[in-house]
């Protein structure tokens, strides 16, 4: 699933339409919008309402297999109006703090970005400009991988078009112009996403352990056994073996269980082939 | 192919940099203030930045010549490490780094000069006996030499150090520089193997165990000393036929009596490393294997270890004096 978060309405509308998504009705404490693979919120501007909106969004625990994208527009001294970036330095000015999202997706060209206070009229520095994507980072790069917390943004205003003509409908024509873009981006996050969170399962384990634990009680030592057990019977038993190699029912216990368990799996073929 | 270069506010302006920074004119390069700001951040991980590590040029402030762990060596009784580089191209699956550090990016420490430094001044500690200096513990010596250039450099200082002696520790076939220099009598080209099956489902990237034994004979060929490595010692239950099996191979194509130290290791990984390479490979073979935690470490059990050591020994004695033969912790 990917999190889409999206400071101001009319950044998020062109995302909305090209993504086809649909306001979410149930009521809360922002405007959410979503689709099977995709969730956006717009989260207000600034980093306080940014850091509000992707709490809020992380704790509504739907998925497991969460990526995220902060899309927005951004100053920047000499990049054209409407050229679009992944920020591969992001650095707080207020805190004085960096992060370097790693870049594993080859799509788009890397900008670093200063997230500042107050909106930058001067572009001091030779890089982009934003009020949030600090805190978008420091806040969903606690509960996900950082490559797969990712900054996109679209310039809207530069020393020629300075941000005093700054125009929000222009701003909206183009984000909407670089729709395709940001959505292919998306698409390619959301991969690299299913297959991390795919090589950290192994297919039935959780499903039979469920069984087990529900049939005796585990102590928490016995726990971590149990799954210990099972991830060696899972990567070791030949292909087409039962998920365990005897009836549940025929242990007593959680205790005669795990004996079981763990003398089968120690007589299973020591091997390395893949 | 790399597509991004991280560079050290330090070494910005290194002439070192300049040149690796030459050689990727499409890669985007991004400024950071210490590499430890990209490399050591908790949020990361090892197995999706290994689909495309980025470069990181970085300074090596200290810590650059460490004394080895008891028990590692050669037959020395000075031995040290160093490492111009963390993280290796290649992709085996018992590879410590995987555990021990967040990031897959390779960090190339550009100041070699300081680490020779460093090594002449250690190697001058004590004149009346050879030290050591093990190049490759973080990294593979010669899997990225065509860009680091780093053993390029440091020949012709260990040239200039004849107390001091080097093993260049590898699995890549990346011998051309050393083709193309004369031998030197105080470096050992030290070459890591498994059994070929073991090689082909763990030691991904890594050029076959044929393709390693003809650089070998190459070096052989030209006067180099070579060291063979069978470490880490892997169990499966048919271990002995797969290591009499690399044994014989290797012993039919090297010049026995001109390899300079046979040396053995045992699987071995701290806790929390193996907990961590666990989690990023659930279901491989090995890490389900006969495996056991004693005083925080992993390891098979001594009974499957003696009978491995003892099956590797017995086939290595067949061709090697025990004098030429090493345990390494
Ligand atoms: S060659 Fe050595 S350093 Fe490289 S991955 Fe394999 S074990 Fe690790």
């Amino acid at each position: 699933m990917i999190n889409l978060m999206v400071a101001m309405p009319a950044e998020a509308r062109p995302l909305i339409d090209h993504m086809r998504l649909k306001a979410d009705s149930r009521p809360g404490p922002f405007n959410l919008y979503r689709n099977e693979q995709c969730r956006l919120l717009v989260t207000g501007m600034g980093q306080v309402a940014m850091a509000a909106g992707c709490g809020w969004m992380a704790g509504q625990g739907e998925a497991s297999d969460d990526v995220w994208l902060n899309v927005g527009v951004a100053g920047h001294r000499s990049l054209a109006l409407g050229e679009l970036r992944v920020a591969n330095r992001i650095s707080d000015e207020q805190l004085d703090r960096h992060w370097y999202p790693p870049q594993l997706i080859d799509e788009l060209r890397g900008e670093a970005l200063r997230t500042v206070m107050e909106p930058s009229k001067d572009y001091p520095l030779s890089c982009l400009y934003d009020m949030e994507a600090s805190a978008f980072v420091a806040i969903c790069s606690r509960f996900c991988t950082s490559e797969l917390v990712q900054v996109l943004k679209v310039v809207s205003d530069n020393q020629d078009h300075p941000l005093e003509h700054f125009d929000v409908k222009a701003a909206a024509g183009l984000i909407a112009h670089n729709a395709p873009a940001i959505a292919s981006y998306a698409a390619a996050l959301c991969e690299l996403g299913r297959g991390y969170y795919q090589q950290s399962e192994i297919d039935g384990l959780a499903e039979i352990e469920q069984e087990i634990l529900a049939r005796w009680h585990f102590t928490s030592t016995r726990k971590t056994q149990l799954h210990g057990l099972l991830r060696r019977w899972f990567a070791l038993a030949p292909a087409g073996q039962k998920p365990v190699p005897f009836e549940l029912s025929a242990c007593s216990d959680a205790a005669a269980f795990l004996q079981q368990l763990g003398r089968a799996v120690d007589q299973l073929p020591v091997t390395v082939d893949s | 192919m790399i597509r991004n270069i991280y560079v050290e506010e330090q070494v910005r302006d290194h002439p070192r940099t300049q040149i690796i920074l030459e050689r990727y004119p499409a890669a985007s390069v991004i400024d950071c203030n210490h590499y430890g700001e990209v490399f050591n951040p908790n949020s990361q991980s090892f197995q999706l930045q290994k689909q495309s590590p980025s470069l990181i040029l970085a300074n090596k402030n200290a810590g650059r010549v460490m004394e080895t762990p008891a028990g590692y060596g050669v037959g020395g009784q000075r031995n040290f490490y160093f490492s111009h580089m963390y993280n290796c191209l290649y992709d085996c699956r018992y590879c410590f780094l995987q555990g021990m550090y967040r990031s897959a990016h390779y960090v190339i420490f550009v100041n070699y000069e300081d680490f020779f430094a460093d090594i002449e001044s250690t190697s001058a500690e004590d004149s009346h006996q050879p030290s050591w200096f093990f190049s490759g513990y973080d990294c593979d010596s010669l899997a990225m030499e065509p860009v680091t250039g780093f053993i390029a450099a440091a020949l012709p200082v260990f040239a200039r150090l004849p107390e001091a002696r080097l093993e260049i520790r590898t699995k890549s076939t990346q011998v051309r520089e050393l083709l193309a220099m004369p031998p030197m009598e105080n470096c050992v080209v030290a070459f890591s193997f498994t059994p070929d099956e073991i090689s082909r489902a763990l030691e991904h990237k890594v050029p076959s165990v044929e393709k390693r034994i003809r650089a070998i004979e190459k070096l052989q060929l030209h006067g180099w000393r070579v060291g063979l490595r069978l470490d880490p010692l892997i169990y499966c239950d048919d271990y002995s036929l797969q290591y009499q099996r690399l044994i014989d191979l290797l012993f039919s194509r090297v010049q026995a009596d001109q390899v300079h130290s046979v040396s053995v290791g045992e699987f071995r990984l701290p806790r929390d490393f193996f907990r961590k390479m666990v989690r990023i490979y659930p279901r491989e073979k090995l890490f389900a294997g006969p495996l056991e935690q004693v005083d925080g470490m992993v390891s098979y059990p001594e009974s499957i270890e003696a009978s491995l050591r003892q099956c590797v020994l017995t086939a290595l004695r067949e061709h090697v004096a025990d004098e030429r033969i090493f345990l390494c912790a």
